[in-house]
């Protein structure tokens, strides 16, 4: 036997499911291999993430929105809720593209990307 | 000095990298901190639900929406409604203080009153978001 497992408290660790297991060796882990941040200050953004492979990434956007606070952050894909602007992202080898519906204008909404390190290799 | 911890996959973990590490300390994982659910009865316009997640930032958050009677888990932080009137819609944010279950549906068009929920399960990481 080898590896390690840490389970909740209370739960013997030994006969613990994998739901119960904070932590276990026998499974891989996402692992945030970049964070980048910035400005859509055009409809199309081009981030490159520095990664071998299309990476598994989350993108995050905030903006001027209007609704129960201007520090609203939504996971993309999305549309602003109050209508009109749609975001989505994708990526390829090289870059993750944020693609905006419309042209912004200022103030910029602001984006916050999470690329992790490829799991499948 | 040493330090930081590396777990291999059946491999000896000295020089091992990535991604044959299941383990590695010297990256940010994802941790889950809670998961919160929360629901909307009956939406309409301006019908909120929220929750205060308990950070003193922003927190990373995935969230899967659902509409009662469906049963079907959608991956996103914003549900379109059916596609029946143009503009409505669902939305899960957060920011420094709540997680947020937002409708602005313009009337129940479907369902009986009570009959219809909007529901939310958000994962709140660890990591934050500013």
């Amino acid at each position: 036997m080898s590896g390690i497992k840490i389970s909740k408290p209370g739960i013997p660790v030994e006969t613990a499911q994998p739901k119960d297991l904070v932590f276990s060796s026998e499974f891989n882990a996402m692992k945030v291999a970049t964070e980048l941040t910035g400005n859509v200050s055009t409809q199309t953004v081009t981030i490159p993430h520095g990664q071998a492979t299309v990476p598994v990434h989350l993108v995050y956007i905030k903006g001027p929105y209007g609704i129960a606070s201007s520090q609203c952050w939504l996971l993309v894909p999305m549309g602003t809720p109050n209508g009109g602007i749609f975001y989505s992202a994708d990526a390829d080898q090289t870059n993750i593209y944020i693609r905006r519906s419309a042209a912004p204008t200022a103030p910029y909404d602001s984006y916050r990307v999470f690329v992790f390190a490829d799991p499948t290799r | 000095m040493r330090s930081g911890m590396k777990v291999s996959k059946q491999k000896n973990v000295t020089g091992t990298n990535l991604p044959e590490n299941f383990y590695d300390s010297n990256f940010k994982t994802l941790q889950i901190q809670a998961i919160y659910f929360l629901s909307v009865v009956d939406p309409a316009s301006g019908a909120r639900a929220a929750v205060a997640h308990g950070r003193k930032k922003t927190p990373m958050f995935v969230a899967y929406m659902r509409t009662n009677p469906s049963t079907t888990w959608n991956r996103k932080s914003q549900l379109d409604w059916q596609g029946a009137v143009a503009g409505n819609r669902c939305h899960v944010y957060a920011d420094a203080a709540n997680l947020y279950l937002d409708s602005n549906f313009v009337d129940d068009l479907f369902f009986p009153k009570g009959s219809e929920t909007t529901e939310a399960m958000v994962f709140v990481f660890t990591n934050d978001l500013e």
